[in-house]
């Protein structure tokens, strides 16, 4: 029997740990791969997938039921990714991981120290052209690329995107059109004769 | 006349006779199943002897088995140590019909619980005896053998189905029952314990069991406090009390317990075996962390959380939710 | 309007989150407007290369490694606890002891007091599960057990 999202929470809240467990099932690879998007990290992706779960553990009393249950959960996974990424860019040596588009501009030299631990994509042909995107959306800011994340792996509505960052829908268009002028500026060269 | 017409004639007498005397001797001799109970309740409370006892509790996908030595002292004296699990090994528990103190060994943790060997704890039993005898079937099965010893072996069958049952094998010449296995009302087994060993008449002093803990503790804090009616709890506590005012057929108010420092309220029905808690503290406290197994129902109202758990089916439990007030 | 306002209107037109009205005033537009038909083009591409990226999945065993950072989370504060009271025992004599002893306790109670009337507080669950155990072993007749699952002396 599959249950619904909101029917495991009211189980979990019933005391039914099973449902956690459920819970934590359905939705760890969506969560991991929304946090890979942001911290483009395997090692610190698994630390903070876990992270958010166990505030799922933790807080899960306090979900109330109004919106739905997964842009509760993103919306925890989001402020998880920032605030951890805010507490490393307080961490001297880490900086340059932090590929903040509006401090590095376009510098694809300084792209490339964004991230040093990207695995290869065997699935795009192209491999060099995956690994430059992925290369630029974690130069986005944090905000724009949580925000991008978000629409373009979880399909999440404009409507649900607004719940999630708790903002305007204009926030969330210009966000978007942000994210997507700097991307595609920045595989711009690589864009003429692809796809 | 044919003697040996006659002959026969005798013995068909002398037969009859026999099998007549016999059962009219065991029908005499024989002893009521309820009378057993009453015997094993008083036994429970009236006996001297050292035993371990293996404990099995079962819940859908885990069970725990504790092994416990315990001496027992009439009246009110209960002395009990764990042998296994390893982790509960430093768990004393001191029991001098006043108090039920809880010591991990080693440690200076020490808890205060009411005693379970006091008038009132006895009272409570026995009022859940009367109510097996209203509400369950009660008979005898074939006797048997536990650790050697005779042993009558009772079968309590509920009365309305949706109700548990229990099988008790209660010693013959002692009246302490020396097993027992509870199942469900799905029929499933939900615990069994029973003694591994037992030595009767053991008599010890109690002064050295005494050296772990404190003599006199200065100030007697109780973790919780039980055995209380409606109108005691509601004397003690400052929020409103709200009790079920649906039960299910059979099911009567037992007692009232205030734990967890005076903040949350258990109030316990039962059909002389199975039982139904309703819990219920203001909101400002939150629950964390979740059952493995029990599924209770948990719901907010007027500034108060309740919880409610029993083993009975769902319908049933939503009644009750629904009638408490 | 210029090109740049209209650019900033394709993400939301590639999204097919605006109005009708708007969808067909943009069309009009990008069949006029060379510059900003091939942005748009440029902006498809960059989103379905997105969309073609294959998932990331964690490990095997996440939740068996979740579990266990459950149980190693109660032990760090059981911990810390600890070793508060063992740095106590070292860093302070006698009466200086004494001192902060009842300030603290005065200042512990009266916090208690307005947080236990305005705050919310937490209770494990679990308490009353064994609660709950506790009652059906009143009815027990061989005895109570040591409650061997969740032992505390609360």
């Amino acid at each position: 029997m599959q249950y619904s999202d909101e029917e495991l929470v009211e189980r979990y809240g019933a005391g039914d740990g099973e449902s956690f467990r459920m819970l934590v099932e359905r939705y760890q690879d969506r969560v991991y791969h929304i946090v890979y998007g942001i911290v483009g990290n395997k090692d610190e992706a698994e630390d903070l997938s876990q992270e958010v779960f166990l505030r799922v553990y933790r807080f899960l009393h306090r979900f109330k039921g109004k919106s739905r249950f997964y842009t509760w959960l993103y919306r925890l996974t989001v402020n998880v990714c920032l605030s951890a990424r805010r507490k490393r860019k307080n961490e001297p040596g880490k900086i340059f991981s932090l590929a903040d588009s509006s401090k590095y501009g376009d510098d694809p030299g300084e792209i490339e120290l964004a991230d040093e631990s990207f695995s290869p994509l065997k699935v795009l042909q192209n491999r060099e052209m995956a690994e430059t995107i992925k290369s630029a959306i974690n130069s986005l800011s944090e905000v724009l690329k949580s925000t991008f994340v978000l629409r373009e792996f979880e399909e999440l509505s404009y409507e649900e995107l607004t719940r999630v960052f708790q903002c305007s829908k204009g926030t969330i268009k210009s966000r978007l059109s942000r994210a997507r002028e700097q991307l595609r500026r920045k595989i711009e060269p690589y864009l003429n004769g692809t796809v | 006349m044919n003697p040996g017409k006659g002959f026969q004639k005798v013995l068909q007498c002398l037969f009859v006779l026999i099998i007549l005397s016999g059962g009219m001797t065991s029908a005499l001799l024989a002893i009521e199943p309820k009378e057993i109970l009453t015997r094993s309740l008083e036994a429970q409370f009236g006996l001297d002897f050292e035993g371990i006892k293996k404990t099995e509790f079962r819940l859908p996908g885990r069970s725990y088995t504790t092994t416990t030595r315990i001496i027992r002292q009439e009246p009110d004296f209960t002395y009990t140590t764990t042998l296994a699990p390893a982790r509960l090994k430093r768990l004393v528990i001191l029991d001098d019909g006043k108090f039920r103190i809880k010591h991990i060994r080693g440690s200076n943790k020490f808890g205060f619980f009411p005693s379970l060997n006091s008038p009132e704890a006895k009272e409570i039993k026995r009022k859940s005896l009367n109510l097996i005898f209203i509400n369950y079937k009660i008979s005898k099965l074939l006797d048997g053998y536990i650790l050697a010893r005779p042993v009558y072996v009772i079968s309590l069958i509920p009365k309305h189905s949706g109700n548990p049952r229990r099988k008790v094998w209660i010693d013959k010449k002692m009246y302490l029952p020396l097993k027992e296995e509870d199942y469900n009302w799905r029929g499933e087994l939900i615990s069994s314990s029973f003694y591994t060993e037992i030595h009767f008449d053991k008599r010890f002093s109690k002064e050295k069991f005494y050296r772990d803990f404190p003599q006199r503790p200065r100030k007697k804090v109780f973790s919780q406090e039980r055995f209380l009616s409606l109108k005691d709890l509601r004397r003690k506590i400052r929020f409103p009390v709200s009790s079920a005012h649906y039960l299910p057929p059979s099911y009567e108010f037992q007692e009232a317990v205030l734990f967890s420092k005076e903040r949350a309220v258990k109030l316990t029905y039962t059909n002389g075996l199975g039982v139904i808690c309703l819990f219920q503290m203001p909101s400002n406290i939150k629950l964390r962390g979740h059952l493995e197994g029990a599924h209770p129902l948990v719901w907010e109202k007027g500034g108060r959380t309740f919880l409610l758990m029993a083993d009975i089916s769902r319908k049933e439990l939503i009644k009750i939710k629904q009638s408490v007030k | 309007m210029s090109c740049k306002k209209w650019k900033k209107k394709l993400s939301s037109y590639l999204d097919n989150e605006v109005s009708s009205r708007e969808r067909s005033k943009i069309e009009k537009h990008l069949k006029s407007c060379r510059a900003c038909f091939n942005q748009f083009k440029q902006l498809e591409r960059v989103h379905r290369l997105v969309q073609s990226i294959q998932p990331e999945k964690p490990r095997p065993g996440f939740y068996e490694r979740l579990s266990e950072r459950l149980c190693q989370k109660k032990t760090t504060l059981r911990e810390k606890l600890v070793a508060w009271r063992y740095g106590w025992q070292l860093s302070f004599p006698g009466v200086g002891k004494i001192a902060i002893a009842v300030s603290a306790v005065l200042l512990v109670s009266v916090s208690f007091y307005i947080w236990r009337s305005a705050t919310s507080y937490e209770v494990n669950i679990k308490v009353f599960e064994e609660e709950y155990f506790r009652s059906q072993q009143m009815n027990s007749f061989v005895g109570e057990l040591a409650l061997p699952v969740f032992f505390e002396i609360e």
